[in-house]
């Protein structure tokens, strides 16, 4: 995967969840990436219904190829991320 | 053979068996229906994916799995202690693309997205092992079950 398809990822996870924060970073040298998504839309979503909604958006913004090189998407609502200090 | 010889002789086989009965233990839970016991559940059908990849990860790399820790060459040990060490499944499917090619042929032939499964369950476990102290209810749980039921047997 490209640094521009993360980009176009980010842009696309941003349009869809609003107050999105969105982080990547590589796992390899081999343009694989973690993807790290804080929404406050989350907030009304089981874990699988986030994971389901961000890999729509994958599947519907990067090639096949690419989205084979992200190595997994967190998925976080603020509140997770502030209890876990 | 001594304890620790036996010890790395566990077979992929006996890991499938483990599996299959961590899941049991989780279905038990989710028959409970009680949403005290659903962060059980989740973190079962969790552990059912770990060993089953670790499974994978013995059979590809058979002769690593078998040494002994003092045995390892330097570019062994991060294949090793994944095997017996580490519970990063992240990680795991990194050292297992053709892995995820096999996934992504079968899942098109089924019509079914088991790499995105495998994925989400991998990245909600990430999640909800190490970091959230969040409780979820019981039928969030049995998605969980659900989804890991399905993958269980394309993992074997």
């Amino acid at each position: 995967m490209t640094r521009e398809h993360v980009d176009s990822l980010t842009r696309a996870i941003l349009d869809r969840f609003g107050g999105a924060e969105v982080e990547a970073e590589p796992v390899n040298d081999r343009g694989r990436f973690r993807i790290a998504v804080v929404s406050p839309e989350f907030r009304q979503l089981t874990h699988l219904q986030r994971q389901d909604a961000l890999w729509a958006v994958v599947d519907a913004t990067l090639p096949a190829e690419a989205a084979l090189d992200i190595s997994l998407i967190l998925a976080y609502a603020p509140e997770d991320l502030a209890a876990a200090g | 053979m001594g304890i620790f010889d036996k010890q790395s002789e566990l077979k992929p086989s006996s890991m499938i068996t483990v599996a299959e009965r961590r899941f049991d233990d989780a279905q038990s839970l989710r028959d409970t229906e009680l949403n005290a016991r659903a962060n059980g559940v989740a973190y079962l059908v969790g552990f059912v994916i770990e060993i089953l990849l670790k499974a994978k990860l013995v059979t590809k790399f058979l002769s690593i799995a078998k040494k002994r820790q003092h045995q390892l060459e330097d570019d062994e040990r991060d294949i090793w202690a994944l095997i017996w060490r580490r519970h990063d499944l992240e990680a795991m499917l990194e050292k297992m693309p053709e892995l995820e090619a096999a996934l992504r042929i079968r899942g098109r032939r089924a019509g079914i997205d088991y790499l995105g499964h495998l994925k989400a369950i991998c990245a909600t476990w990430t999640i909800q092992a190490r970091y959230s102290p969040r409780m979820i209810l019981m039928d969030e749980a049995a998605q969980l079950l659900e989804r890991v039921r399905e993958l269980k047997e394309v993992l074997k």
